[in-house]
């Protein structure tokens, strides 16, 4: 999976420039999350902006994440357009994650 | 939006291998998308087929690759079926229809397992049958737009 990162402080940003997340992909993204979190990123925005398409392969790989970072540091997402945000809903996902609109007002969020 | 008058179907033939299931994906998404459905309905149906494909491959065959997955989708007057066959290991299906957990719980978040409980959600209809070497799982869905109208309530 292609992933554009960037660093706003003490956060890491992570954009999936893929249009589909799905089982072929979740995969590398689990080991590439697990890798960022080993180095010491553990606030983390994912902005899904980029992507169409997202089955429970890549819902399971965003919950993985989190689960690594566990307690003391945060995941969270943004830029979720509506069809994906339905398979959140679907499965109570939305009551998971805290998600955003965009990247402005996620980082304003961690960063309060 | 379309009409719809007659049964239409089509069969995709796929290699046992998840670089493969979008092809199926986008296919499936793209036919609901020309049939009254809204569209996050037609995205949830092709979410459906891409779980069940997935569980093929994935459980079925145990992610070998060089078998096939057949999907048939049907178009009819009234909705669309899909059937997913494979001749892989049958699947055990009892209670694989729930997803019940703690959204606060972090530890215990669910990673895998949500894939046929979106299909049981979405669809209208979900059969699964094994018979000789053969695995069928059979899914419908009625329209939500009516057929006979250009434009679609709630898109």
């Amino acid at each position: 999976m292609q992933l554009k990162e960037d660093k706003i402080g003490g956060i890491l940003v992570l954009k999936p420039l893929d249009k589909r997340f799905d089982a072929h992909s979740a995969v590398d993204f689990k080991a590439r999350m697990a890798d960022f979190v080993s180095s010491g990123h553990t606030v983390i925005i994912l902005d899904l902006s980029e992507v169409d398409f997202i089955d429970s392969s890549g819902l399971g790989a965003i919950v993985s994440a989190l689960k690594t970072i566990g307690r003391n540091g945060d995941l969270v997402l943004c830029g979720i357009k509506e069809t994906v945000m339905s398979l959140f809903r679907l499965t109570r996902m939305d009551r998971v994650f805290r998600i955003f609109t965009d990247q402005g007002e996620a980082t304003a969020a961690l960063s309060s | 939006m379309s009409r719809i008058k007659t049964t239409s179907s089509i069969r995709l033939t796929i290699n046992s291998n998840l670089n493969n299931v979008f092809l199926v994906g986008l296919t499936v998404e793209a036919i609901c998308s020309y049939a009254p459905f809204k569209e996050v309905t037609a995205y949830q149906i092709g979410t459906s087929v891409v779980e069940a494909v997935n569980n093929a491959i994935k459980h079925a065959y145990g992610n070998q690759p060089g078998h096939q997955v057949e999907v048939d989708i049907l178009l009819n007057p009234e909705g669309v079926r899909f059937e997913i066959s494979d001749t892989g290991r049958p699947m055990r299906l009892q209670g694989s229809h729930k997803l019940e957990y703690d959204p606060e719980d972090l530890e215990n978040l669910p990673e895998g397992g949500m894939g046929l409980f979106i299909i049981n959600q979405v669809m209208d209809h979900v059969e699964y049958k094994s018979f000789g070497d053969r695995n069928l799982l059979t899914m419908g869905k009625y329209y939500d737009c009516d057929p006979q109208v250009d434009l679609c309530e709630g898109d």
